[in-house]
């Protein structure tokens, strides 16, 4: 090829199945993720590991949050858009958290603040146990060049009408980047490990 | 075979570095994992650290070399098949055989 090298995709032959199973809120600034060097191929690798920063502690505060969305109400979206050379991704996570409560009003103004003072990053996996990172912040033990900020926008909160109607929030997190999210191949023990204690 | 050494340094053995399929701690990690840790090591700009001495790429490719021999099975040899088949014609006597002819040429 002249000016590109063309891959391949075979697509795996199992079930493919939609909806968010697990996801987790994090600090990008607390995470350091491992990939490998861009090649023509493969200009996206996947990252392979991920550990906490120098300095950053479960005991601390670091952590993988696990969001509590109610099941099958989370998803997630990008979508890619272009003017001329310069390639939009916006990348938007929503998901379902039960029932209006001061609980709640706490941990939406806590995503909020994080929203107004840095950025949040999500960690997802799907129903097929694919892990995707959204947001992330360091990228083999450095600070990735471009920040990619992801923000509550969009959450609404309803309390419903009838009975059988849904008390709750939608949480939307929002981000506009310059490329596709990138997978994660460990397993789910690995971000378990990672997981906040306090 | 290189001797190839994995030891964590003890400060870090307690440290989580999620990759593959487990999370324990560095102290706590198998070998194939130490292998695999090294090697991120290359680029991933933190878990040089963690070894008392970092294998070079040459004993990680001896390692997974080493490896994938004890891994693979020797085939087993399976008794020579015979290459043709053969058949003996089975002959009902009383049915296929000629009849006795009794006919005597006088001369």
């Amino acid at each position: 090829m002249l000016t590109v090298t063309s891959n391949k995709y075979t697509p795996a032959c199992n079930a493919n199945s939609g909806g968010v199973s697990r996801a987790w809120i994090f600090d990008p600034a607390d995470f350091t993720w491992t990939q490998a060097a861009a090649t023509a191929a493969n200009p996206l690798p996947p990252y392979t590991a991920v550990a906490l920063v120098s300095g950053a502690t479960l005991a601390g505060g670091s952590g993988f949050y696990p969001i509590p969305f109610y099941y099958l109400t989370a998803s997630y979206k990008a979508t890619h858009t272009r003017k001329n050379t310069a390639n939009k991704w916006t990348h938007t996570f929503s998901c379902m958290l039960p029932q209006m409560s001061s609980g709640l009003t706490e941990y939406i103004a806590n995503i909020q603040s994080a929203s107004t003072c840095s950025s949040i990053g999500l960690l997802i996996e799907d129903y097929n146990g694919i892990f995707t990172v959204i947001g992330e912040g360091v990228v083999n033990g450095t600070a990735i060049a471009q920040l990619w900020r992801m923000l509550m926008d969009g959450t609404e909160e309803d309390t419903g009408k009838n009975i059988d109607d849904d008390n709750a929030v939608t949480l939307v997190i929002k981000g506009d980047y310059n490329r596709k999210a990138v997978q994660y191949t460990g397993t789910l023990d690995s971000i378990v490990a990672l997981q906040e204690t306090v | 075979m290189q001797a190839i050494n994995l030891n964590i340094k003890e400060e870090f053995k307690s440290t989580v570095v999620g990759f593959g399929t487990s999370g324990l701690p560095l102290g706590e990690r198998s070998q194939d994992d130490l292998v695999a840790l090294a090697e991120m090591s290359a680029y991933d700009g933190y878990s040089a650290k963690f070894f008392e001495e970092l294998p070079t790429a040459e004993q990680i490719q001896a390692y997974k070399e080493n490896k994938l021999i004890q891994q693979t099975e020797p085939v087993a040899e399976e008794p020579a098949k015979p290459t043709a088949v053969e058949i003996t014609p089975v002959v009902n006597e009383e049915q296929e055989a000629p009849e006795q002819t009794t006919e005597h040429i006088d001369q």
